[in-house]
């Protein structure tokens, strides 16, 4: 099953807090969307992927920022 | 990681936390070390009961909960956090006891020097819960395993 996740409006640290949170519940292989308007969070949630070994599949800049991601 | 939070500023405990909380939901395991002024983040209430005269001179100086934490510059006599904490709640960044908060759902662990405590007359009852008490070779045991250690 896929995930969204609504990060408007929350600032660092917090959207990667909450991707944390929602992964823990997830299975590998499931989708994670995520939008965010912290203007860290494409640096952030890369380096959160790197990590974490969870793959971003894409990254959507602007304003309101999505990112997707597949549970490892 | 092993953070050695030392300072009682409201903005270095900021840095604290924020990198705790991040490294913590990055996947690594992060030990907090509040040893003297870094405890007052801790704090929910003050209690004088059972102290003496200079534990509780003591502990009149220090601040009665993490919501009431100085900032390291530009306090203004006080004024100086007043304007930060409401400016992070138009912000929505989360203030010092909302963090505490975050990093243990986290997965923080927070481990408190038991000497400072004693020394400024803290009980563990005056802190949030879920602390433990520790020692500084806990501390050092904690950094030698660790890939990354600071003292802020």
């Amino acid at each position: 099953m896929d995930v969204q996740l609504d990060c408007k409006h929350l600032k660092c640290p917090m959207p990667i807090v909450e991707m944390a949170k929602a992964v823990k519940g997830m299975k590998g292989g499931e989708m994670l969307r995520v939008e965010s308007t912290d203007p860290a969070f494409e640096m952030d949630v890369k380096a959160w992927a790197e990590m974490t070994g969870h793959e971003l599949v894409s990254f959507e800049p602007g304003e309101v920022k999505v990112a997707r991601i597949r549970v490892a | 990681m092993v953070l050695v939070s030392f300072s009682g500023d409201m903005d270095k405990l900021f840095a604290v936390l924020s990198i705790a909380t991040a490294a913590a939901s990055m996947g690594i395991e992060v030990s907090i070390f509040s040893t003297f002024w870094g405890i007052s983040a801790l704090r929910r209430k003050r209690t004088y009961r059972g102290k003496s005269v200079l534990q509780r001179a003591m502990n009149f100086l220090l601040p009665s909960r993490a919501g009431r934490l100085p900032l390291s510059r530009r306090n203004l006599f006080g004024a100086g956090p007043v304007f930060f904490r409401h400016l992070m709640k138009t912000q929505r960044v989360p203030d010092v006891e909302e963090l505490v908060r975050v990093a243990q759902e986290a997965g923080v662990r927070f481990i408190v020097c038991a000497m400072s405590m004693s020394l400024m007359g803290l009980t563990q009852e005056e802190l949030v819960d879920g602390i433990e008490m520790g020692g500084a070779a806990t501390c050092v045991n904690a950094m030698a395993k660790s890939k990354s250690s600071l003292f802020i």
